[in-house]
């Protein structure tokens, strides 16, 4: 153990920090909740994006959540984090200049982003949309965020880490880890890259990232906010700190491993979806002893809830906690997941976790911190007490409007007549079924909006009436107490977490005997672990000594998230070779040795082109390219999707909502007649139809210069491209075209063959016509073998 | 049953062995928590760590105006 030093010191917090984020986070707020409403309104009437691409649903969509999660929860979140990091460890930020940096930082990527989506500059991976520089730009303000958090931790003047620190900790380490990992793509020129990952890997790591942001960038920070700014408001300590203990452990241990839950049924292997439902209803249990630590808290205080608006926004947050995550877990069964994937019950779900627990915390917080920045009092607490029942009546239009919706669009797809085929045939008929639904989102979204507005009326009036102030403290400073970090780092929870992952690595590559010794390995650890622990020969337990010192917390969270994140990863990675990458000259199916290899044809460089701009426009905001494995799907939709089909897929464009009806099979089946058609206006092909008109695509060429550079990226990445292709892909992409080009000019209609709308009828037109999984005749096997 | 459910599973032994260790860990934390800490001092001290906060408490009981 080393000296304990005490001294006399004089603090004076860092708030001008808090207070530019205070302000980052009211207006934010409002752009997101602005362009929710907008593209709410789009849903319902299609005109709302007034016929600019720039606005398109597709684009604008992308902003939204982006606005939504990184800037408005983001904002909050570091707002929240500097505010109560610095008193929980009763010292200043470690750098001021660190924190401007962060701060203008942050502020730019959210411009970036504001720029390019509706530019049409998109990666298409859900909630990780942003192109390479900006990405770059993130990791860069994120790394100086980490800094200066650790560097404030380490010169902290109270010796335990608060239970709030460390699920901020446990936020910077695993969002660190997660970006990296999903964004590791190589680019092909300042806007435009490929993801490394392919086809079910890309779906496996894009869905591990998307579902893990909303664990640990709206979840983990805003429960250590949680752990905080409720015991401030109910001037009560949190109602039980072993609980808080437990729920910190398992949620971050459990929520990793969940990410499969989104690919349910989809060509992701059977055993991932197994395991990711498994450990989304073991989530059930710490998310409600979370929720019940909240709640709890009031206890002896309920009288509260009555006269204080920050107390209301709290508790009716806490409950949205509770119901999202128990909805989470419910809709993650595979049975249930059956009837709500692809459906506005998802869009409810979600939007009861980011308006109910997310907004309603921001709010409460914004409340109870914005009068103690400005040593003023709140402008009017009516007008609080106003937007906290407006705003909840938006969540419950949304919600309940989003549930009717999604239940009714689930029973509506998969009804099925007597003789067993489809009840309703036509998929927008179902649309058309949910659009009262859509207006009462839309009014609900604006309820929401309106209150928003009530919040950001009050805190100006609030801010105006008083005057930035920094609070300054005298505190007791401590230098050093407890092992130093080497010993630490070498100290038993460390040590037993190392064994454990090296004898799990035994159990994965070792036969019987080897799997009974790790076992047996396993049952030793666990007794000299317990039996360490009962020692405590230095009078403190082992968390009292990891809490006291914050790398070897961090290193324990690190080893938590990467269990999950490596079980899941890694077999599906290795299991690339399991797929043979066979090129073919032609679509079809060959039987090898009784067994059928199917072999898929790398795209064209028109298609390659076509698909680029189906994700610019971010078709897949409305539209999957998954069939699951369920007769209704196959009757609507063709044969279900598999793996194998989605080896040159990069970004996979799986989907995860259906708008529009899925399109992994919708090649050959019209016309490219049709097609023009329905991208000029989809009311032509599909009356009733909420999706927005393409008639710019007509017009604007697609880029054939870059498409050479595009497919030796692609070529580095696995996809078997001929130089000879390479080198002539501008001349074989036009070519391409004027098939397309010459069929529609029969129907006297002209466009050019280096159209943006050509090179998507040419993706279009592609999408599912590889391999069928149907066998061959025996005499067209034998010759394909070369056989008599 | 869960051989059933992962018959198509060539690395069974990887979400075995995470689900081992989480039980593990939790087992862990539960028995740390509610039999070591049965009777710790600190923990009480470390929950009312938010309320420490003196500088805080002026403004909340004259931060809001009715």
């Amino acid at each position: 153990m080393q000296a304990t030093t005490s001294v006399t010191k004089r603090v004076i917090y860092d708030d001008g920090i808090v207070r530019a984020f205070t302000i980052a986070t009211i207006l934010w707020a409002a752009v997101a909740l602005l362009v929710g409403v907008i593209v709410a309104t789009q849903l319902s009437f299609w005109q709302a994006n007034l016929g600019l691409q720039w606005t398109s649903f597709g684009r604008l969509r992308q902003l939204h959540t982006n606005a939504a999660i990184f800037a408005f929860v983001g904002n909050m979140m570091f707002a929240g984090i500097y505010y109560s990091t610095q008193r929980l460890l009763k010292t200043r930020l470690a750098s001021d200049a660190l924190g401007r940096v962060h701060f203008w930082g942050w502020q730019l990527i959210i411009v970036a982003a504001a720029v390019t989506y509706p530019l049409g500059l998109t990666q298409s991976k859900e909630y990780a949309e942003l192109i390479w520089p900006i990405d770059l730009a993130v990791a860069l303000v994120w790394v100086v965020f980490a800094v200066n958090f650790f560097w404030t931790l380490g010169k902290r003047n109270e010796r335990n880490l608060y239970v709030a620190i460390w699920f901020y900790i446990a936020t910077i380490v695993t969002i660190a880890v997660l970006y990296i990992v999903d964004n590791l793509q190589i680019p092909t020129g300042w806007t435009h890259s490929y993801s490394v990952f392919t086809g079910v890997q890309d779906a496996l790591v894009q869905w591990w990232y998307g579902h893990n942001a909303v664990a640990f960038f709206l979840t983990t920070p805003i429960l250590g906010i949680m752990y905080y700014f409720l015991p401030k408001a109910a001037d009560r300590p949190i109602y039980s700190y072993r609980l808080s203990i437990v729920h910190f452990w398992s949620l971050i241990f459990i929520y990793i491993w969940a990410g499969p839950h989104h690919l349910l049924y989809t060509a992701l292997p059977d055993w991932a979806q197994t395991m990711g439902m498994i450990f989304s209803i073991m989530l059930w249990a710490p998310s409600w002893g979370g929720m019940l630590n909240g709640l709890l808290t009031l206890r002896g205080a309920w009288d509260k809830l009555r006269t204080d608006p920050v107390i209301k926004f709290f508790i009716v947050a806490v409950t949205f906690y509770g119901m999202s995550t128990f909805e989470g877990p419910l809709l993650a069964i595979k049975s249930v997941n059956a009837l709500g994937h692809y459906t506005d019950w998802i869009i409810g779900h979600v939007h009861g976790g980011a308006l109910g627990w997310n907004g309603f915390m921001a709010f409460g917080m914004l409340y109870w911190m914005v009068p103690r920045l400005w040593k003023t009092r709140l402008w009017s607490v009516k007008l609080a007490e106003a937007h906290f029942w407006v705003g909840t009546l938006g969540i419950m239009l949304y919600i309940v409007a989003m549930w009717i919706s999604g239940v009714s669009q689930g029973l509506f797809w998969r009804a099925l007549d007597a003789d067993a085929f489809l009840k309703y045939p036509d998929f927008i008929e179902g649309l058309l079924a949910s659009r009262h639904m859509y207006h009462m989102r839309m009014l609900g979204g604006l309820a929401y909006l309106v209150g928003a507005v009530m919040m950001i009326v009050n805190l100006w009036a609030t801010i105006r009436s008083g005057k930035a102030h920094d609070v300054a403290i005298e505190v007791q400073g401590y230098v050093k107490d407890g092992p130093g970090f080497w010993r630490l780092l070498g100290g038993a929870p460390v040590v037993y977490s190392l064994v454990l992952v090296l004898l799990s690595l035994v159990l994965f590559v070792t036969g019987v005997l080897g799997s009974a010794i790790a076992l047996a390995g396993f049952i030793v650890v666990i007794i000299a672990a317990a039996m360490s622990i009962g020692f405590r020969r230095t009078g403190q337990g082992w968390h009292d000594l990891v809490e006291g010192h914050s790398v070897a917390f961090t290193v324990l969270v690190l080893l938590a998230i990467l269990v999950g994140g490596l079980v899941e990863i890694i077999p599906v990675v290795i299991a690339k070779k399991d797929v043979t990458p066979r090129v073919a000259l032609a679509d079809s199916v060959w039987a090898e040795g009784g067994a059928y290899v199917f072999v898929q044809m790398p795209y064209s460089p028109l298609e390659l082109e076509g698909r680029d701009v189906y994700v610019s426009e971010g078709c897949y905001v409305c539209h999957s390219q998954m069939i699951r494995p369920f007769r209704h799907e196959t009757l609507r939709y063709g044969a279900y999707s598999r793996a194998e089909e989605f080896i040159y897929d990069t970004p996979f464009q799986w989907g995860s909502k259906r708008t529009g009806p899925d399109l992994h099979r919708v090649g050959g089946k019209y016309a490219n007649l049709w097609h023009y058609l329905h991208m000029m206006d989809p009311r032509n092909t599909s009356p009733g139809s909420n999706m927005p008109t393409y008639p710019h695509l007509k017009d604007q060429a697609a880029d054939f210069a870059g498409t050479a550079r595009k497919m030796q990226v692609l070529r580095t990445l696995g996809v078997p491209y001929a130089d000879e292709l390479i080198a002539s892909a501008a001349a074989t992409a036009l070519g391409q075209g004027r098939l397309i080009t010459d069929d529609l000019a029969d129907m006297d209609i002209v466009v050019e063959p280096d159209s943006k709308l050509t090179a998507l009828i040419a993706y279009l037109q592609r999408l599912g016509r590889g391999p069928q999984p149907t066998a061959p005749a025996a005499g067209d096997a034998l010759a394909a073998r070369g056989e008599d | 049953m869960f051989q059933w459910f992962f018959r198509g599973n060539e690395y069974l032994a990887w979400p075995l062995v995470g689900l081992v260790t989480f039980i593990i860990a939790f087992l862990a934390v539960l028995f740390y928590v509610f039999v070591l800490l049965r009777n710790d001092d600190n923990v009480g001290r470390m929950a009312s760590l938010p309320l420490e906060d003196e500088a805080d408490a002026a403004p909340a009981e004259e931060g809001v105006r009715e």
